[in-house]
């Protein structure tokens, strides 16, 4: 176990290297990012703006929701960048290549690539929750809570990505499943959190946990609410349990294909 | 004439090609599902505790004002940059060069073609639910609005095209255009009226999703307001404007990019 | 006489690329890079008729797909002159679009969920030809190139060589004067190559397409072409296939057939290696460079008795591998 881990932080640091090679690309990506994600804040700040307060949440609740589902957004995309690329790799036959690989496939896959953006997100995501901690005067305990939270995130966001790539095994235009999939589950985390009351709320914490990337956290530390931190890490580790196993069933089922591409 | 005999054909074969593949339809259908969908949810709820009126406006009007954007979106005229941003990696921009067609209206009518299938299909699905669960703003019933909504939209969509196309040809000078597209995509989406429906901007960002670029490539979200029919010309007007200009600019660059590509090969 | 296709005359073409210098810091080669020039093609010249069927290789790095891309118009010459069909492709590459078509090996034109006429179809459109003629065409085609069993199937179930096949024959739909082909026999198995091949000398003879065609595979050249042009940048040699081996070879074969038995295996002189060994037959190769053939030939019969005796050329690769060698070492 320990060699595994080893190769996989070796094999971070080789991405991260490989990919700082293209420095002015690099910085770009960065700093790209960090606006990118800048104009949802805006977005929901001037939202809040007109409309009030709603569910008690403020424009600081929007940041702190900003920066719990973008960093662990950024932690989870730069351990675990190869995740994303299943459908690639299934396509192209490089599936294959891992396969052979003398380490865990799952490891191996998911430090397999890493892109230089996810950086800009961890940053940015960072800022975002200082920024919060600033704004709603946190005690210790709260920013204690708030790394937790972070912790709670980064894996329920691991999970929920490791199984829809899963399911590229499943797919032939795996690509486009996986995409809309993806997209269903990050869209309403990004969503003003008060909002979500009564069904909704059920339906996207339990089912699709898409309120467990970012409103729950922010709630959880703003009140201080022992039941949500419970909930966060009990849900976080159970998708996590199920994302492998669902991983594991999948990888059973793989068959590879050729290597042509088709232009259009 | 040649060009509209292929764009039709390039319609036809791919709208033929998604039929047999409704990934694509399945991707946008969820999309829309989860933004759009759940986007009007939270608004209705937050209508609803506002009294049923927010600066003026009523959830009718910004609900479809919302669902404009998404029907619109599911084009996805933007991909148009990531695509010419492949090709020249990948060479397939040598390959097109070698066709007797012009490369970039091959790509706007193929990008069209791509779309068109879903987008048919969510708007009239997803409008006629609309319609059924919330009723029409007065505002669509008045005789100009369809006429000017397909003006309208027939812009946008140009200028969309020719904004994304700009995007996708700086990859011909710089590596990853990666980051310019999406400042370009999230200033349009602000400006646009997508999360945030136009009919609530503070002043200063109406000025500037009216004026810019980005906003007027979105001007359909505009249709439903109430000013529309005083204005709706000068919105075209805007639209016009930026078309030509933007043309002129994606003119020179594609020149640039020729001569760049024959000179220094990709 | 037949007119000439293709007239290449003085063709050069150079590169500047930016260069890191490993010395200057990397803000001084963000701002200030040095450019480096490399010449990719240098000076070459060569005349292609009508109906002819020629091979263009050579290393890998040569200026085999750049000469290809500045033919159709792709990229533009350095210095020097093409002439296509009449057309200078830097003018009028549109119009040339109309005459050639393309293969490339490694990338399809199709589209992979359709079934290969709507793909067929589509680039007829392309090629502005008339829908009845397009019709027409396509079974034209079909007949040709036996795509019956699989033209209603979607392209992505093909095959790989049912799928080239395919690509030539949609690269044909406009029947073009001349095709030029990238690496098409790539990864093919023996039978689908020499279907291939079958086909492509087919239109040659029916169609009287010229037909200019890079590979790596010597069976291509082999059995396709009537001439090759060896490309290392500059034009080394374009010459009738067959007398390729003739040409270049400075080796020979000579396979000696012992009367009796072999028992011994003595050095042999500067110029002579032994190849293979046994005490029925002996290979040796002979470098004529360095021993002509007669001198060769004496001093193994002084060395061993023989029944028979046998001397060849070596095989075409061999050949091209001497060239490609040849040409890195600077012979």
């Amino acid at each position: 176990m320990k060699k595994e881990l080893y190769f996989a932080l070796y094999a971070i640091k080789k991405n991260i290297q490989s990919s700082a090679e293209l420095r002015t690309s690099f910085l770009m990506n960065v700093v790209g990012m960090a606006i990118n994600n800048t104009a949802f804040i805006i977005l929901w700040v001037f939202f809040v703006k007109s409309v009030g307060v709603i569910g008690g949440w403020t424009a600081a609740d929007i940041i702190g929701l900003m920066g719990f589902s973008t960093i662990s957004y950024g932690i989870v995309f730069s351990v675990a960048g190869g995740i994303r690329r299943i459908s690639e790799y299934t396509l192209s036959g490089v599936f294959d290549h891992f396969m052979l690989s003398p380490k865990n496939l799952l490891l191996r896959v998911a430090t397999s690539y890493f892109g230089a953006s996810v950086i800009g997100d961890f940053i940015f995501g960072l800022a975002c929750l200082i920024i919060y901690a600033i704004l709603i005067q946190a005690s210790l305990f709260q920013i204690a809570l708030i790394i937790l939270m972070i912790l709670a995130t980064s894996l329920v966001f691991l999970a929920v990505t490791i199984m829809i790539y899963s399911l590229s095994f499943f797919f032939t235009e795996a690509e486009n499943v996986t995409r809309g999939l993806f997209e269903f589950f990050l869209t309403p985390s990004l969503f003003h959190g008060g909002a979500f009351q009564g069904v909704m709320r059920f339906v996207f914490t339990f089912i699709v946990p898409s309120l467990l990337l970012g409103a729950i956290p922010v709630e959880a530390v703003r009140d201080v609410s022992l039941s949500k931190i419970i909930l966060t890490i009990a849900l976080g580790l159970i998708w996590f349990v199920l994302s492998l196993k669902l991983f594991n069933y999948a990888v059973k089922r793989y068959e590879s294909s050729n290597f042509m591409t088709f232009g259009s | 004439m040649k060009e509209t005999r292929l764009a039709i054909k390039i319609l036809k074969t791919l709208t033929k090609d998604r039929l047999q593949y409704p990934g694509r339809l399945m991707v946008d259908t969820l999309t829309v599902i989860s933004r759009c969908g759940i986007l009007l949810l939270l608004y209705w709820y937050v209508y609803n505790l506002k009294g049923g009126l927010i600066n003026g406006t009523s959830f009718v009007f910004v609900a479809w004002s919302i669902f404009f954007y998404f029907s619109f979106s599911t084009l996805r005229l933007r991909d148009i940059a990531r695509q010419i941003m492949v090709d020249i990696q990948s060479g397939n921009v040598e390959v097109l060069f070698s066709k007797p067609v012009s490369y970039l209206s091959y790509r706007a009518w193929w990008q069209i073609g791509l779309g068109l299938y879903s987008f048919l299909v969510i708007t009239a699905v997803a409008g006629l639910g609309l319609y059924l669960l919330i009723g029409l703003p007065f505002t669509m019933t008045l005789s100009l609005f369809l006429p000017t909504l397909i003006l309208t939209f027939l812009f946008a969509g140009a200028l969309s095209l020719l904004i994304y196309i700009a995007v996708g040809l700086l990859a011909f000078w710089i590596e990853d255009v990666n980051p310019v597209f999406w400042i370009v995509d999230k200033a349009i989406m602000i400006l646009g009226g997508s999360y945030l429906p136009v009919a609530l901007f503070p002043p200063l960002m109406y000025k500037m999703a009216l004026y810019s670029p980005f906003g007027a490539s979105q001007f359909v979200t505009h249709t439903v307001n109430e000013s529309w029919a005083s204005n709706w010309y000068q919105l075209i007007g805007i639209q016009i404007f930026w078309i030509i200009i933007i043309s002129i600019v994606v003119y020179f660059m594609f020149e640039q990019a020729k001569k760049k590509v024959s000179v220094n090969g990709g | 006489m037949k007119a000439n296709s293709i007239i290449v005359s003085g063709l050069t073409k150079k590169f500047t690329y930016k260069a890191k210098n490993a010395s200057h810091g990397w803000i001084k080669n963000l701002f200030v890079p040095e450019t480096k020039e490399i010449i990719a093609v240098d000076n070459i010249s060569f005349s292609i008729k009508s109906g002819e069927r020629v091979a263009f290789i050579g290393p890998n790095g040569a200026g085999k797909s750049t000469t290809i891309k500045m033919l159709t118009g792709i990229l533009f010459p350095t210095a020097g002159t093409i002439s296509v069909l009449g057309l200078d492709p830097t003018k009028d590459r549109k119009q040339l679009a109309y005459k050639i078509g393309t293969v490339f090996g490694q990338r399809s034109q199709l589209f992979p969920n359709l079934p290969l006429t709507d793909s067929l179809e589509f680039f007829g459109v392309m090629y502005d030809i008339p829908d009845e003629e397009i019709k027409v065409r396509i079974a034209e085609l079909v007949k040709l190139f036996d795509l019956g069993d699989f033209i209603r199937q979607p392209v992505r179930k093909l095959s790989l060589g049912q799928r080239m096949r395919a690509e030539v024959a949609a690269s044909l739909i406009h029947k073009p004067q001349i095709i030029l082909l990238d690496e098409p026999t790539i990864g093919l198995d023996v039978v689908a190559k020499k279907a291939l091949r079958d086909l492509l000398l087919k239109i040659n003879k029916e169609e009287k397409t010229t037909i200019f065609l890079t590979s790596h595979d010597v069976g291509d050249i082999e059995s396709l072409c009537d001439r090759t042009i060896i490309n290392h940048g500059l034009v080394i040699k374009d010459i009738p296939t067959t007398e390729l081996a003739k040409t270049f070879a400075y080796e020979k074969y000579i396979d000696l057939i012992a009367k009796n038995k072999f028992t011994e295996f003595p050095a042999l002189p500067e110029g002579l290696r032994y190849l293979a060994k046994d005490k029925a037959k002996i290979t040796v190769v002979a470098n004529v460079n360095q021993m002509n053939l007669q001198d060769s030939l004496r001093q193994l019969l002084g060395l061993f008795e023989v029944e028979d005796l046998d001397v060849y050329n070596a095989d075409l690769e061999t050949v091209i591998r001497h060239i490609y060698e040849r040409d890195s070492t600077g012979y």
